[in-house]
């Protein structure tokens, strides 16, 4: 097998790896951001209602 | 007296708002320390390892493929700790820590079961074979599925002593995956980082691996305890939100009475 063929697959590797690892600290930190900011607010609200 | 290990839980699991307050100064660090050994190693994996005289380019794959079956493990140990907090502890952080790295502990299963393939089909001639190290790693992935449908389906106390049983019971996969090499003919290498008689691996190949396997279980740590922050943070959201419910109720019925 020559060596073109052989980085088809490190590239699918590494590019597979990078996505869904990618995508996990995006949905990660976004959720972390998202819960952050309602609780705030939640609290924000609370005391003022307080 | 108390284990070591029931110490660290104490430490770490007993209070969520010492957790929070510990894990905000941390994290910063872990995700900085993350990013830069993962940063050093990735380099040397594709600027400073020479080619193998057997598997040609096609080694680089190792620099990911590793670390991530290793964190695949690593995570299911983390698991099964939080599974004895949940059982025999009962510490509130406990059942957070189990749901919080199911997922994660999947996903890097799924990465060493595909970057392994991808490994597999140009050194071996095919992407699949049914030998023993690979059906037990696919079996670990196979777990780690039912154990995060557990806590999904499941989203209580029940649910949580359910999933750490599962846990404790799934975790006799990780020595057969460990062993497996040894105690059958597989089509996969035996060890060949941590194995007695040390390494059989080239320093010029070997020290990028270890960056890369330092850096992988930092951003490994860095996603739990971001993970972990989330779930502490959806309770208290869950608990204000009933406050404020109660706090509505008397106002909402009282045209009724």
């Amino acid at each position: 097998m020559n060596d073109d063929a052989h980085w088809t697959y490190i590239l699918l590797a590494y590019g597979f790896t990078f996505a869904i690892v990618g995508a996990m600290i995006v949905r990660v930190v976004r959720e972390h951001r998202r819960l952050s900011a309602e609780l705030h607010r939640l609290d924000k609200s609370g005391g003022a209602d307080g | 007296m108390k284990s070591l290990l029931e110490k660290i839980f104490d430490t770490i699991f007993m209070n969520p708002t010492r957790f929070m307050a510990l894990s905000a100064v941390v994290l910063p660090w872990v995700w900085g320390l993350a990013s830069l050994f993962l940063a050093v190693g990735l380099f040397g994996a594709f600027f400073l390892v020479p080619p193998d005289y057997q598997q040609g380019e096609t080694v680089r794959i190792m620099y990911i493929h590793v670390p991530a079956a290793w964190l695949a493990m690593l995570a299911y140990i983390v698991m099964t700790s939080a599974s004895l907090g949940v059982l025999v502890w009962r510490r509130p952080l406990a059942d957070f820590a189990l749901k919080a790295a199911a997922p994660l502990g999947a996903i890097f299963t799924l990465i060493g079961l595909v970057t392994g393939s991808l490994w597999g089909k140009p050194m071996w001639g095919t992407f699949w074979v049914w030998d023993a190290r690979l059906t037990s790693f696919l079996v670990l992935f196979l777990i780690y599925q039912a154990i995060i449908a557990i806590r999904q389906t499941m989203d209580d106390a029940r649910g949580a002593r359910v999933a750490a049983i599962v846990t404790l019971v799934g975790a006799v996969d990780l020595p057969i995956i460990k062993f497996s090499v040894d105690w059958w003919n597989t089509l996969h290498q035996p060890a060949s980082v941590f194995r007695a008689g040390g390494s059989t691996i080239a320093n010029a190949m070997l020290w990028p691996l270890l960056v890369m396997a330092i850096g992988a279980t930092l951003l490994f740590f860095a996603l739990l305890f971001t993970s972990l922050r989330n779930e502490v943070l959806n309770n208290r959201l869950a608990r204000l939100r009933g406050q404020t419910a109660l706090a509505e109720e008397p106002e909402a019925t009282e045209p009724a009475r």
